[in-house]
């Protein structure tokens, strides 16, 4: 009985801990190197995808949605197998990750698994903002 | 690992159709922008996951029962899932048909199509840490049959109840160590 409660336990709490970090964009950690794809004159979704992935057609689908639907976004996908040189310069521990690249190829978020499309357009916000645009332009 | 022929199951529901990549490649890395492609052969996603959940209740009835005749037998039926896993791939493995014939049809039919790929995966694992905890058990190691069937336990539970892909995530970290060695 022990060994099944404690088993559970911490299933749930791994379940839980995951699900709460899932989709949720965060800050770069630290400058990051400009080596990354820059498609979108505002922003790129730069979603790098492993080949073993459940979750990483569905979000491509939804940033391609969201890209779409946004002027001067893109979204570029990268596979990990590809570039593993990606995945250490840009910390990757989960797949999918998604970098949000502004116009000048710095990183200016992040968020791993399954990324929906509301957390996409809350992290584009403030990169659409007219100010940041004057900004790029200048 | 040996792939067989992918035969396409006779489907109640239509193929979907994955939109094509609009976004060109970014100057930086020219060429590489791919989409994760989905196979014409897709399966239902919800199929792997009932299976996890019919496989965790039968990892927690090895853990009830513990080391003996009994949990080491209903864990060997649980090797014997995993490795029907691994070698027909999810469409065709046990509990993939008894899901297509006893569960889909009750369900609402979806277009939603997933890449078989990861989930055979996940199950290669699973038949790693099983058979290896049976076997360990089977030489008269004590604890490696619990043990193994926690840890098998945990990856099936999150995948049944959160639809955490445990493999998957493994998946990475494997390629980001193979990386970083080379």
């Amino acid at each position: 009985m022990i060994p099944l409660i404690t088993a559970l336990l911490l299933a749930t709490l791994v379940g839980l801990a995951l699900r709460r970090r899932d989709g949720r964009f965060t800050a770069p950690t630290a400058s990051s190197p400009t080596d990354l794809p820059v498609v979108g004159s505002v922003a790129t979704l730069v979603q790098i995808s492993a080949e073993a992935c459940a979750v990483c057609p569905r979000v491509a689908r939804t940033l391609t949605e969201v890209a779409d639907a946004t002027p001067g976004v893109a979204h570029v996908e990268l596979r990990a197998e590809d570039h593993p040189e990606l995945l250490t310069r840009h910390d990757v521990r989960r797949s999918p990750t998604v970098l949000v690249v502004d116009g000048l190829g710095q990183v200016r978020g992040r968020a791993s698994g399954a990324v929906t499309a509301a957390q996409a357009r809350t992290v584009l916000a403030p990169l659409l903002d007219p100010e940041a645009l004057d900004v790029h332009a200048a | 690992m040996s792939t067989p022929p992918e035969t396409t199951p006779p489907q109640t529901t239509p193929p979907q159709t994955t939109p094509p990549q609009t976004t060109p490649p970014g100057p930086a890395l020219a060429g590489s922008a791919t989409t994760t492609p989905v196979p014409a052969a897709g399966i239902d996603p919800r199929g792997p996951r009932a299976g996890a959940a019919v496989t965790s209740a039968l990892l927690a009835g090895v853990l009830l029962l513990g080391d003996g005749a009994a949990g080491r037998a209903l864990l060997g039926l649980v090797v014997l899932l995993f490795a029907s896993g691994v070698l027909l791939g999810p469409a065709r493995s046990v509990l993939g048909v008894a899901y297509r014939r006893l569960v889909a049809p009750r369900l609402r039919p979806t277009t939603e199509r997933e890449d078989p790929r990861p989930p055979r995966f996940a199950q290669v694992v699973g038949l790693l840490v099983a058979g290896t905890g049976l076997a360990l058990a089977l030489l008269g190691v004590p604890g490696a049959l619990v043990v193994a069937t926690a840890l098998a336990f945990v990856a099936a539970f999150l995948n049944a109840a959160f639809g955490v892909c445990l493999g998957c995530e493994l998946y990475l970290i494997g390629l980001r160590l193979r990386t970083r060695r080379a």
